[in-house]
């Protein structure tokens, strides 16, 4: 894809909790060619985020409805782990619907594949070049 | 004695010589009487009565007339006193002695002279004054019976002379005065009339008769000159008003004058008038005929009746009423009416009119044209004046509809109103009449002022009935209704308006800035809105706004001017209505929209989701990518709907958030504002992405400077509107038509409404696309 040369294979936090989305979203993650990392909820997610220190992207639903809010969370974590990259989804929301976490993007339910791919991709090999 | 003779006194009587002292002292030796021892007894008993008389005597005696006086005399002889006593007659009055010698030699021949009243200028008080005097000369006999002597008595007669003069000068006075005042008499523009009275047998005054009467009289009254002289009033004037014999009455018996001012009998004449007692049950009467002035004080004070009860009368029936009486006591006609005429020019309505006893009322709808050939007079405004309907051209051909309700002589005054007669105010009378100019005018004055009294009136009773409708409204609607000035404080507010805003004394927020009563964007919108209707534009919004009480409300806002006399806006008229409950349906639709909205788009993931599981392990990925794809564009025109709760949405907004994926800087979108219903916006949508979709593989957008332009415009086609749409590739490569016709390309000929009406030109340009539906259908639910 975007790539000029194969990336290693991060680990990326996938945070949904509707089952079948997060399967599609897992296989997204690897059709992008990192490892995939689940997390049922935002607490699972932070909890994750703690023990799984080289985690490079999180991939978040914002919808769901049984957690604190989404935006907050990913607000959340950008400010205690900055370097993590952050992609958001949402059915309920739209782009113009919410304020992003810096250097965070959005792409609207149901998701363009391709688009969210090159996303991860694209995302990651910028950390990768980012001064630690 | 002769009229020239001046006499003058010498000094006071007193200090003069008395005559007796004279007499004694006199030496009367010298004269021919010889002394006095020797005078005959005729003589001394002469002189003797002469002396102690009283009355002015002197006494010529003896052949010499030896002239002798007494003290009374001495006025008489001025300063020939005392040198004329003892001298003789001739001496005492040389000056006159020629005139008086024939009476003197007379009376010495027996006969006695009386002379009266003859004149003398007498100085005896200091100053020359006219005596009168009248005297006799008459013999005085000698012892031997002969004439020895002539004794002159004088009586002074000045002040009878005085008197009878001065009785003359007044009878002759009087006399000139009486041809004076004769012809005065005739040539008086006033009428006199000398009367006396006539008692019955009980002295009582029943009558008078006519004594003198000049011309002027006959003339003011009307009657053949010197026809009344002799006759008694009630004989010249039968059934004449009982006042004209009882005052005069009351004048000869009490002596008191009277004014008066009266009308006379049928005559409709007025007169002022003086009645004197001129003694003995006479009396006289000025007269002057002030009927011209009488009417014109009693139309000029019918006319301030006629305002005071136009001011006072409220009811129009009750206006009509009055005014048409006023006018017709005034006038003293047979009938006064105010009738309205219709806007056809023809009917005539009278509601009731005034009549003089014994004359029909003429109420009711007429034609106009029903009465004479006057109609058009009054329709095009002129005043019709009619001394004798037999005689007028216009009324004189048939004469029997207005004699058959006792018209014989008429005015009628046109009320004019924007150029079209809308009332008649008629005067009728059952005989003949010369209308004055005065009438006329009175009748046209009194027309008027009735008609704008009725008008106001009216126009009164619209603007209470109006204000009452409109207040009724007002307090009926629930809508605060507000009036604002132009520096947005609050003016006033509708009885519903205070309920709502549950304010309960306008007073606590009359002149508070009305912006600050919103909240959020309120303030802001309410500005503008000020702004917008001093502009003269009306404006619209929505704002929450807490009540007085604090009570939470969402009010719509509706701002409009209101407009000054000048056509400027001088306040704003401020509506607004609760719209809480609506809001907060709103408000859930809303959220129950974003619900559904987003279990929508959360329902297209997993069916994303289960197609991507499902088919990951098949052949044709690009379908499988391709059905992802689609699902999106599905779920963004999902969004757009959603905006506005699922019924429209703006073509430009449906077209961008298509093509939002393929990359903005690609696509140039031109078109008005138009909106489309949710079926053509998911036809758009699908549409445009297969378009968008098939230009990213094989047209414009793969080459780097390939642009695609997508314009729209509405038409007007026969009797109904028409929406264009054009797709237009350029920069790309030539457009070549695919050999195989998928899913995509059926979608992209289904065009606008799922039914066609699209034109695909492959050019060697690049593609364009023409898609072509009724407005109606596009935007229809």
């Amino acid at each position: 894809m975007g790539q000029s040369q194969p990336l290693k294979r991060w680990p990326v936090l996938v945070v949904e909790d509707e089952p079948i989305l997060r399967l599609d979203a897992i296989s997204m993650v690897e059709k992008a060619g990192f490892e995939a990392v689940e997390a049922l909820s935002s607490a699972d997610a932070i909890q994750l985020l703690e023990e799984r220190l080289d985690i490079r992207l999180v991939y978040m639903d914002l919808d769901m409805p049984r957690s604190r809010k989404g935006i907050e969370i990913a607000a959340a974590i950008r400010k205690r782990w900055p370097p993590i990259e952050i992609i958001l989804t949402a059915a309920y929301f739209t782009r113009e619907s919410v304020e992003l976490p810096e250097r965070a993007e959005f792409y609207s339910k149901p998701i363009d594949h391709d688009e969210v791919i090159a996303a991860m991709q694209r995302l990651i090999e910028a950390n990768e070049s980012r001064p630690a | 004695m002769v009229s020239n003779v001046e006499g003058i006194a010498m000094g006071d009587v007193h200090d003069a010589p008395r005559m007796a002292d004279m007499l004694s002292a006199f030496d009367w030796s010298k004269t021919s009487l010889g002394p006095r021892s020797d005078w005959p007894t005729s003589l001394s008993t002469a002189v003797d009565i002469m002396m102690a008389s009283g009355h002015a005597m002197c006494l010529a005696w003896g052949p010499e007339r030896t002239f002798l006086y007494n003290d009374a005399y001495i006025p008489i002889l001025g300063k020939r006193h005392p040198f004329a006593f003892g001298v003789t007659f001739a001496e005492a009055w040389p000056d006159v002695w020629d005139e008086i010698k024939p009476l003197v030699d007379k009376t010495f021949a027996g006969e006695t002279s009386t002379f009266r009243d003859m004149p003398l200028l007498m100085t005896r008080n200091g100053y020359p004054e006219d005596t009168w005097w009248s005297f006799s000369y008459s013999p005085v006999r000698g012892e031997n019976g002969e004439v020895a002597g002539l004794l002159n008595v004088t009586l002074e007669t000045t002040d009878r002379v005085k008197a009878e003069r001065d009785r003359d000068a007044a009878t002759a006075e009087l006399q000139r005065s009486e041809v004076k005042w004769r012809q005065l008499f005739e040539t008086l523009e006033e009428g006199f009339v000398l009367g006396q009275v006539i008692r019955d047998d009980t002295g009582q005054i029943i009558d008078w008769r006519y004594e003198e009467v000049n011309d002027a009289w006959y003339d003011l009254v009307g009657i053949e000159r010197g026809c009344a002289v002799g006759q008694t009033i009630r004989e010249v004037f039968p059934g004449v008003e009982d006042e004209w014999v009882l005052e005069f009455a009351r004048v000869v018996e009490t002596s008191q004058a009277i004014r008066f001012t009266r009308q006379v009998g049928d005559l409709q004449r007025w007169y002022d008038g003086v009645c004197q007692p001129a003694g003995a049950d006479h009396f006289t009467v000025l007269f002057l005929e002030v009927t011209d002035r009488v009417n014109a004080d009693r139309r000029r004070e019918a006319l301030a009746e006629l305002g005071r009860m136009l001011t006072a009368i409220d009811d129009p029936e009750d206006i009509v009423r009055a005014a048409t009486a006023l006018i017709g006591r005034t006038l003293g006609v047979g009938r006064v009416g105010f009738g309205t005429v219709g806007e056809d020019g023809e009917t005539f309505v009278v509601p009731s009119d005034w009549t003089a006893q014994d004359y029909p009322t003429l109420a009711g709808t007429y034609r106009m044209d029903d009465y004479g050939g006057y109609a058009q007079d009054l329709r095009e405004g002129r005043t019709v004046i009619i001394p004798d309907i037999r005689l007028d051209p216009r009324t004189s051909g048939d004469t029997a509809p207005l004699e058959s309700v006792a018209v014989r002589s008429l005015v009628n005054r046109p009320v004019r109103e924007k150029g079209r007669t809308v009332a008649i105010l008629y005067v009728n009378d059952g005989a003949p009449r010369d209308w004055t100019p005065e009438e006329v005018q009175f009748i046209t004055d009194a027309g008027n002022r009735t008609w704008i009294a009725l008008e106001r009136r009216r126009a009164e009773k619209e603007a209470r009935e109006t204000a009452a409708f409109l207040s009724s409204v007002l307090a009926a609607s629930t809508d605060c209704i507000k009036v604002v000035e132009l520096d947005g404080s609050l003016s006033f507010m509708t009885d519903g308006g205070m309920k709502v805003m549950e304010i309960s004394d306008f007073n606590t927020v009359r002149g508070c800035p009305w912006p600050e009563f919103l909240k959020e964007s309120g303030p802001a919108y309410a500005l503008e809105a000020i702004e917008a209707a001093k502009r003269g534009e009306t404006t619209h919004f929505e704002a929450p706004a807490d009540t007085y009480v604090g009570n939470p409300r969402h009010w719509s806002v509706s701002v409009s001017p209101i407009l000054g006399p000048d056509g400027e806006t001088a306040r704003i008229l401020s509506v607004s209505r609760d719209h809480t409950e609506l809001q907060k349906a709103r408000e859930q639709q809303h959220l129950l929209n974003g619900e559904l909205a987003h279990r929508i788009k959360n329902t297209m993931s997993v069916v994303q989701a289960i197609a991507h599981q499902t088919l990951s392990k098949a052949e044709d990925q690009d379908a499988v990518a391709a059905f992802g794809k689609r699902l999106g564009a599905l779920a963004a025109a999902n969004d757009v709907l959603t905006r506005d709760n699922w019924s429209s949405a703006r073509l430009g907004d449906v077209a961008r958030k298509a093509l939002e994926t393929f990359g903005e800087d690609r696509f140039t979108l031109a078109g008005p504002d138009v909106m489309i219903g949710p079926r053509a916006t998911l036809a758009l949508t699908l549409m445009l992405h297969e378009l968008a979709t098939n230009a990213a593989k094989y047209g414009a957008l793969t080459a780097p400077e390939g642009q695609v332009t997508v314009t729209w415009a509405v038409r007007r086609d026969g009797d109904k509107d028409v929406l264009d749409l054009s797709w237009v590739e350029r920069g790309g490569p030539a457009a070549v038509e695919p050999t195989r016709k998928g899913f995509g390309s059926r979608i992209i000929r289904m065009g606008l409404t799922g039914s066609g009406g699209v034109q695909l030109r492959y050019e060697a340009e690049g593609l364009s696309v023409q898609a072509t539906a009724p407005l109606y259908q596009i935007q229809e639910a």
